[in-house]
């Protein structure tokens, strides 16, 4: 790792590990693993179905429990945190890509969005005009009164970006985000994901079992039988930066 | 944007179902309403035709309610005109009160001379001017006060008797008693026998004051005898003119009564001893006023010395009591019926709503939800649904009342003589109760399913499909 990485990472996880315990049965989603991402890259977690990646996004997401080892995600420790607090923390810190995108149905695109902000807090008019931004952004201004069943899966998945997006998340965690879409539609959205990411300058944590979409990463880890078997540093902190 | 706004949506997301919920309430609602409105109703009517009747309180001598049944006169109010100029004239019971007249109830044998027919009678002696007014008190604004039936002429030797009375003293024909069969013919031997002490008293009472003039007894309609033991224990009879018969509700008292004026009353009850009452009869504007015009009384009898008691109309006619007692168990059983329909609806639409939307709560969580706000919104469109229901059900229901009385639909109540018009008054106070206990309801229906999904695994409700 870089110093850039060990001084200042925006996630640090340290020997986690995650069983989930079925009758007698005892499975082994992860095992002892331990990473560090630094701030604003767009980190890609690869590796085949079943191998851990949504087990680990769900840790860091604050929505899963390691069974042993820490997560700490900006200074805090993600242990020391109750179910209110973890759900503040979310609220505040985390943006959330679904495969399946997850839109309210009963809400607008825009109402979508500025959902995350009603979680966070933010105040109507700021929330207002964030919303109106984030969406001129992702390029759905114009579709802000439709309901998410009068768009397509690309333009779903747009908006949950700026929903992701919108509350300016420390950490956007996307669990395989283009698994629904078609190949060309998910390119897009990843080259939209990279644009947002880089103009935010926030952290993405990206899973996908798709090896194609490795192109688009600053940092790929690649995860097989709950174990980080592979770490690769595509760009250097400065040129991210 | 609101978790308000956001469960309002949720209701209406599900139409079908959502409205199948809403009539269920709906239903129950406009049930409740319309059987309150009802029985508050036939209550406030009855209570209006015991108030006409018998006032809304009696004052008695002590010791009259329990014991003077036995032997009225024995329990007489001296100076009862005295009394009952005070109690008009007391200012804090002035302005409460109507009427305030005597009566003297009296028990005795009545015989109809002419056709060898007798009977125990129970006799009440009235001031008729003061009983007519008493009969158009309509405090609760019915539109059912007076009478269908004809006032009792205010004659000394003139008075009223119940259709059964008038039907086994044998005078169908002369009181002209509809539906009413002439009794069988008793055996000549025993009918010679029949009541020779009214037959003698009669003529004792003939020679010794004037009585009714019952020398043309055809052309007066019906004449009987009233035979009673007076005061001081001797033989008394008078006679009576029957001006009409009437329905007096209850078999019981129809087939007893006897309504004379009351001086023919006391004459009976006294002979030419003092005349006193039984009870000063107090009719008040307003039944409300019922439990400060008692306690005024009291105040009165214990300032100036006077062994009286106060009852009220449900005290001297335990059938109210028990009419009032029936009404609320059938309302409260009708009420438990619909609130556990309702109940189970709301649990069932409410519990099927989460279960559809396991993932949005998943996602909700995740983005940073809390349980309690989870929960709540679950309550919230539980709430609603009850809200919405309620509302439209007290408009129904009060759609349903004002049909009703334009219709002028009439009944008879179980304790009335003739058909009375039927409206049907939805209270303010059982509308704003129906409507806070059916939105109650729901949202207590759907505080299982609302926890059901605040307690969910956020990682389980994102996977599930």
């Amino acid at each position: 790792m870089s110093p850039a990485t060990t001084e200042n990472p925006v996630l640090r996880i340290s020997s986690v590990s995650r069983t989930y315990e079925e009758g007698e049965l005892r499975v082994h989603a992860l095992r002892d693993v331990s990473l560090e991402i630094p701030r604003q890259l767009f980190t890609m977690i690869v590796g085949p179905s079943g191998s851990g990646k949504s087990t680990l996004l769900n840790i860091i997401g604050c929505i899963d429990r390691a069974s042993s080892g820490s997560v700490v995600i900006n200074g805090t420790d993600l242990s020391s945190l109750n179910d209110t607090q973890l759900t503040r923390f979310r609220a505040d810190h985390i943006g959330f890509i679904f495969q399946g995108f997850n839109l309210m149905p009963v809400l607008s695109v825009f109402e979508n969005v500025e959902y995350a902000l009603v979680l966070a807090g933010a105040p109507k008019r700021e929330r207002e005009l964030a919303t109106e931004k984030i969406l001129r952004d992702v390029h759905l201004y114009d579709q802000r009164h439709q309901r998410p069943n009068q768009l397509s899966g690309g333009q779903k998945q747009r908006v949950a970006i700026a929903r992701a997006l919108v509350k300016r998340p420390l950490l956007v965690l996307a669990d395989e985000p283009t698994a629904n879409l078609d190949s060309k539609t998910g390119a897009a959205i990843v080259r939209l994901m990279r644009e947002m990411q880089r103009s935010a300058k926030t952290t993405f944590l990206f899973s996908t079992h798709d090896p194609h979409l490795m192109s688009h990463a600053d940092e790929v880890f690649t995860i097989q039988d709950g174990r980080i078997v592979n770490h690769e540093r595509r760009r250097n902190l400065e040129v991210v930066a | 944007m609101s978790i308000a706004k956001i469960a309002f949506r949720n209701v209406f997301r599900n139409r079908r179902r959502s409205t199948m919920t809403v009539s269920t309430i709906i239903v129950g609602a406009v049930s409740v309403l319309l059987i309150g409105a009802m029985l508050g109703f036939v209550t406030l009517d009855f209570q209006s035709s015991v108030v006409r009747r018998s006032g809304h309180l009696t004052i008695y001598k002590k010791g009259y309610f329990e014991f003077g049944a036995g032997n009225s006169s024995a329990y007489g109010i001296a100076d009862y005109q005295g009394l009952a100029t005070m109690v008009r004239d007391d200012p804090v019971l002035r302005p409460m009160i109507t009427i305030v007249t005597p009566v003297q109830d009296v028990l005795g044998l009545a015989g109809n001379y002419e056709a060898d027919r007798s009977k125990p009678f129970f006799g009440r002696g009235i001031v008729p001017r003061d009983h007519a007014q008493m009969r158009q008190w309509d405090d609760f604004h019915l539109g059912t006060a007076g009478s269908s039936q004809p006032e009792m002429p205010d004659d000394l030797h003139t008075g009223v008797v119940g259709i059964g009375m008038g039907r086994i003293l044998g005078l169908c024909a002369a009181l002209h008693i509809a539906r009413c069969n002439a009794p069988p013919r008793a055996a000549p031997a025993k009918a010679a026998a029949a009541d020779p002490q009214i037959q003698q008293l009669s003529a004792l009472r003939d020679a010794d004051r004037p009585g009714p003039d019952t020398t043309n007894k055809a052309e007066q309609g019906a004449h009987i005898d009233l035979l009673a033991a007076t005061a001081g224990g001797a033989p008394n009879v008078v006679g009576l003119n029957v001006d009409h018969a009437e329905s007096q509700g209850s078999r019981e008292i129809d087939d007893n009564y006897v309504l004379m004026h009351l001086e023919l009353a006391q004459q009976l009850a006294y002979g030419r001893g003092e005349h006193k009452v039984t009870g000063i009869v107090l009719q008040l504007r307003r039944s409300a006023d019922l439990q400060a015009a008692r306690t005024r009384l009291y105040e009165i009898f214990k300032t100036r010395h006077l062994d009286l008691e106060v009852r009220d109309f449900s005290e001297l006619t335990p059938l109210y009591k028990q009419v009032l007692a029936f009404f609320a168990f059938l309302f409260s059983f009708v009420a438990i019926v619909l609130a556990v329909v309702v109940l189970f609806t709301v649990v069932n639409t409410m519990s099927m709503a989460v279960m559809e939307r396991i993932d949005e709560i998943g996602t909700a969580r995740a983005l940073g939800l809390t349980r309690a706000k989870v929960r709540r919104q679950f309550m919230l469109e539980g709430c609603l649904l009850g809200v919405i229901g309620a509302t439209l059900g007290v408009v129904v229901a009060a759609g349903i009342a004002w049909l009703m009385n334009i219709s002028n639909v009439s009944w008879t109540p179980p304790t009335a003589a003739g058909p009375v018009p039927l409206k049907l008054f939805i209270s303010d106070s059982l509308s704003i109760g129906t409507w806070l206990c059916l939105v109650a309801l729901a949202s207590l229906a759907s505080l299982f399913p609302a926890n059901r999904a605040s307690r969910m695994n956020v990682v389980d409700a994102l996977r599930h499909v």
